[in-house]
């Protein structure tokens, strides 16, 4: 009989993924009773595909593709309020991190693409300069997710070169990026870490 | 003088410039001289972490190496720079990742807001207050970076954070007591979610203006950012009357330099959306 996607399976391989996810981030997700609290602290999780405390359970349970697939982790805000009151203090913040980790290095598309573009985008602008320039982060940012087939509406348009113009007017947008002369070491260092970027 | 090594971030060059122009003024009227460290780089933010989490801990790490060649304890005035390097530096030390710059911890990390609410600070906020802000009702807002986690922040007031309201208290002001304090504000999920970002936004705003307060005071340039710049779309968006003129959002350091009668302090709100000078105006003439 074929496999879907919803049936739980608690042997096996998918088990193992459940200890390995564990031993690597230090978390121990077979402390959580489904209290809710991460999910009741949670102020996106009413945005959320699966909630916070149904991803530490298929955590538990080994659904490794259904969380590598799902929307809310790259929804999550890393505002730490899960991991502040988990009272079995399981930090459910890097947990949902380090599936969108575990994303990023797998070929999967994530499911929210244009929240990881941004990330993305970020990350070449910091190396390019080694500082953050928004103009740029911005400018990177629409033509990555216009190449993706994002294309704006009109009033979408209109709304970002009015802000755009408000930002300049009041000397909130810097045109000509600021570079730290650290920015070339930072460089190095990353790729020797083996930085990589988001898969499309 | 009280030397400091400073790490200022990005958000204060470019988006927060009034944030860095009112930190310098301050500072000097209370004695700290803010070395700012050479050629910082960026924290890494959200970005860093999201993709990589090893990209989190050495992007900040460098920072903290340069402080320690200074020997100076490093202040910080982003709460986002200030949570990434405290997590930069506990990681290393757990030893999760190789540490390029073997770091020595020699040096402690300030919270700039933390450390002007301790007490000789204030006493000395106290002192140089000159326009006392009497008629003004404030709510303080922390944001999540300089509370939450505690593990990583060192301070256990994440429920009820109470230094800007010392701060705020300190120049004559009343701070209200109000449930929002450390509510997210959505962070950057503005840009590529926008619905998301401002339905966060919007409800904080919404929460402060039924506290009755008249201004948010803010230590973080990205819930300045949110916050101020949100409210004509969130005004457009979610119908509010055309009575609401708009709830000012000022950096701590905002209102002490308008307590010390500091003019220059003013250039600063030129970089707001919603214009503090009214307000200031209305109490001055009270």
């Amino acid at each position: 009989m074929e496999r879907t996607n919803d049936t739980l399976q608690i042997n096996g391989r998918e088990n193992l993924w459940a200890r390995a996810v564990s031993m690597e981030t230090g978390i121990q997700v077979a402390s959580c009773y489904q209290c809710l609290r991460c999910s009741n602290s949670c102020p996106v999780s009413t945005f959320m595909d699966i909630k916070p405390h149904q991803i530490v359970r298929l955590v538990q349970l080994g659904q490794k593709e259904k969380l590598l697939k799902c929307s809310a982790i790259w929804i999550c805000l890393s505002c730490e309020m899960c991991t502040t009151y988990c009272p079995n203090e399981i930090d459910v913040a890097a947990l949902l991190n380090h599936l969108k980790n575990s994303v990023v290095c797998s070929q999967i598309t994530p499911a929210e693409y244009e929240i990881a573009a941004f990330h993305e985008v970020f990350m070449d602008v910091l190396q390019k300069h080694g500082r953050m320039n928004d103009l740029q982060l911005m400018q990177r940012f629409k033509f990555k997710t216009l190449s993706h087939g994002h294309l704006p509406s009109r009033d979408e348009m209109s709304d970002d070169i009015s802000l755009a113009l408000e930002l300049l007017k009041r000397r909130r947008l810097r045109l000509f990026p600021e570079r730290s002369r650290a920015a070339n070491e930072i460089k190095r260092v990353l790729r020797q870490h083996g930085h990589k970027g988001v898969s499309s | 003088m009280k030397q400091l090594a400073f790490y200022p971030g990005c958000a204060l060059q470019s988006m927060s410039w009034d944030y860095r122009e009112s930190i310098n003024q301050v500072a000097v009227k209370l004695g700290l001289d803010l070395i700012e460290i050479p050629d910082w780089t960026c924290c890494g933010a959200t970005a860093a972490h999201s993709l990589d989490e090893r990209m989190s801990v050495i992007l900040p790490a460098r920072n903290l190496a340069s402080a320690e060649s200074l020997g100076l304890d490093l202040a910080v005035a982003c709460p986002m720079c200030f949570k990434r390097l405290n997590y930069s530096r506990q990681m290393l030390e757990q030893k999760r990742v190789d540490d390029p710059w073997s770091l020595q911890s020699t040096v402690a990390i300030r919270d700039l807001a933390r450390l002007l609410a301790t007490e000789p600070m204030l006493q000395q906020i106290r002192e140089n207050v000159e326009n006392p802000l009497t008629h003004l009702r404030v709510v303080c807002y922390y944001g999540c970076q300089v509370v939450r986690p505690p593990k990583i922040i060192g301070f256990k007031d994440y429920e009820n954070p109470q230094h800007l309201d010392r701060i705020a208290a300190a120049v004559g002001a009343t701070p209200i007591d109000w449930s929002f304090k450390a509510t997210c504000c959505g962070a950057s999920i503005g840009i590529p979610k926008k619905e998301l970002g401002l339905s966060l936004v919007n409800k904080l705003l919404m929460a402060a203006r039924a506290s009755g307060a008249q201004a948010i005071i803010v230590c973080c340039p990205l819930c300045q950012s949110n916050l101020d710049l949100y409210q004509p779309e969130i005004c457009r968006q979610f119908g509010y009357g055309q009575t609401n003129a708009g709830l000012p959002i000022l950096y701590y350091t905002e209102l002490l330099g308008i307590a010390f009668n500091m003019g220059s302090v003013r250039r600063g709100f030129k970089s707001h959306m919603v214009n503090p000078e009214l307000l200031f105006d209305r109490i001055a003439a009270r």
